[in-house]
């Protein structure tokens, strides 16, 4: 058995005096697993990805990365927010190349590596413009590379293609799997949607809310790489159907 | 349809000058006639009394031109009132607005001195700067940075304090420094604030210079502005002189907010909403 990457242990979060958002949450993760949270909303799924990120402290217990606080361990991590978050007055390959340029990394190094990441989202032709001349699904992409730049270990995304439609978002999930296919890295996803967080992970985590809880786990068996016929397979709506299921159970309690 | 809503554009605004070109020619004939209409008017004095009421465009442009070096000159002297104090104004504005957008500390020590300049009346203001720079051009450009820094530091400091949370938040995933936060972030995220506040700054600077002249303007050698002259021309009765002197005034004050516009279009070109997507 492989040693976890990132452990949660006991962790709580209240927000000020507010009520505890999230309670005794545990959960180890192992190197190159692709892990979703999905819960009611309001359960804590978000938070969790702000404690890994190190941009809120926890109220109590911790999370480990690797040997280290995450707090400590932000160099290996980035974080792919809910709206793609780029920059306006930056064209496309500047956007994709700022952590970069915030971490001081020469000039060659970081266009040789922006224009390897503008490859692998297939956004070549759009390289020079600016935000509000791509369409949304384009954006993401831009947000994808640039947190891909700065090859993190650990990927935290917040429900980065909530805002997109199903189509866009069955090819950026289809694509999200292929480039982490190219360039591995352990995966943290919150959604709201089952299809998506069994379709790409190769672990779900279902979570009660008030205070977010682990309340279920359950492994997604298929191989990767993951093609778009899986949607249609009877073991992958069987398994959708026993999420949709756990989810409702949690919703219920 | 679109050609006619080309030709739209220039015939409503030729068609509107004509009107009250009309509209003025009626009112200045019926002041002459209303005038000589009273016992023992002659027609002279009836046209004297109407052009100091209400001279014609013709007059007017005649005055200009009569007076035209004497105009240029002041208007080349307000001019140069308005450009400096603007230029001190955006220049010091957005220095002390960088100040308070960085610490809520300095904020709260410095924002009550700034308002405190903005909400003393220019008009007690300017007998106090004439005391301490004199009277003449030094007076006129702190009258002038007076009234158009408070636009530039309150707009300024609301776009460097208003900064998304999500964008701050990148940063800190980034681990950037608060020094590259600032040049990166918050002062790129606040120049649409800011250039509101140069547009602001940039209307109110003509205006400036000109009160400061009235107020604290020095003719000797030369040095008198629009707001010196209007002053001269009224003493004359010249009003023919004063409404060329008016149309230049309203000219400088056009070519002033025009720079500015072309600078925050210019500025924001590539990425603003404000200007951005109407190019395409």
């Amino acid at each position: 058995m492989t040693a976890p990457l990132v452990v949660f242990q006991h962790l709580a979060k209240r927000y000020g005096k507010g009520t505890l958002v999230l309670d005794d949450f545990n959960l180890s993760v192992e190197p190159n697993e692709f892990v979703s949270f999905i819960g009611p909303s309001g359960c804590g799924k978000s938070t969790v990805l702000k404690l890994v990120a190190g941009l809120t402290p926890a109220t109590e217990g911790e999370v480990r990365v690797g040997e280290q606080d995450a707090r400590a361990a932000r160099d290996s991590l980035f974080l792919v927010f809910q709206e793609a978050n780029l920059l306006p007055w930056l064209r496309v390959r500047d956007n994709v190349g700022l952590p970069l340029r915030l971490r001081g990394t020469d000039a060659a190094r970081r266009q040789a590596r922006v224009d390897q990441m503008i490859e692998l989202v297939g956004l070549e032709e759009s390289s020079e413009q600016f935000p509000w001349q791509l369409s949304a699904g384009m954006r993401m992409r831009v947000a994808i590379a640039r947190a891909l730049s700065v090859s993190p270990q650990i990927l935290l995304l917040d429900e980065p293609f909530a805002a997109l439609d199903e189509m866009t978002r069955d090819k950026l999930n289809e694509e999200l799997l292929d480039i982490r296919q190219k360039d591995p890295f352990t995966a943290f996803f919150v959604t709201h949607s089952v299809a998506e967080a069994v379709f790409l992970s190769s672990r779900v985590v279902v979570m009660s809310t008030k205070p977010g809880r682990v309340a279920r786990v359950i492994d997604v068996p298929f191989d990767y790489p993951r093609r778009a016929e899986l949607r249609e397979s009877g073991a992958y709506l069987s398994l959708l159907a026993e999420t949709a299921q756990a989810l409702r159970e949690v919703n219920r309690l | 349809m679109s050609g006619l809503r080309r030709h739209t554009i220039w015939l409503m605004p030729v068609l509107s000058a004509l009107i009250i070109w009309g509209l003025w020619h009626g009112a200045a004939a019926w002041i002459e006639y209303a005038k000589m209409a009273q016992p023992g008017v002659e027609p002279d004095e009836a046209a004297s009394v109407r052009r100091i009421l209400l001279p014609l465009p013709g007059e007017i442009l005649s005055a200009f031109w009569a007076n035209r070096s004497l105009i240029l000159h002041a208007t080349g002297n307000t001019f140069l009132g308005a450009l400096l104090g603007f230029l001190a104004a955006v220049g010091a504005g957005g220095a002390i607005a960088l100040l308070l957008g960085l610490s809520r500390s300095i904020k709260r020590a410095l924002y009550p001195w700034v308002l405190v300049l903005q909400m003393t009346p220019i008009i007690i203001m300017a007998p106090i700067f004439a005391l301490w720079l004199g009277q003449g051009i030094a007076s006129i450009v702190a009258i002038t940075f007076t009234i158009g820094f408070f636009p530039v530091v309150a707009n300024t400091t609301m776009g460097l304090i208003s900064t998304d949370k999500n964008l701050l938040d990148l940063f800190a995933v980034c681990q950037a420094t608060r020094r590259q936060e600032l040049l990166y972030l918050r002062i790129p995220y606040a120049m649409p604030y800011f250039l509101t506040g140069v547009k602001i700054a940039g209307t109110l600077a003509p205006l400036g210079a000109i009160t400061g002249d009235i107020l604290v303007g020095n003719s000797a050698s030369g040095r008198a502005g629009i707001g010196f002259l209007t002053i001269i021309f009224r003493g004359n009765l010249n009003v023919p002189a004063l409404y060329a002197t008016a149309g230049v005034a309203c000219l400088l004050g056009f070519c002033f907010v025009g720079a500015v516009n072309v600078f925050h279009w210019w500025a924001l070109r590539h990425w603003h909403d404000s200007v951005a997507r109407k190019d395409q």
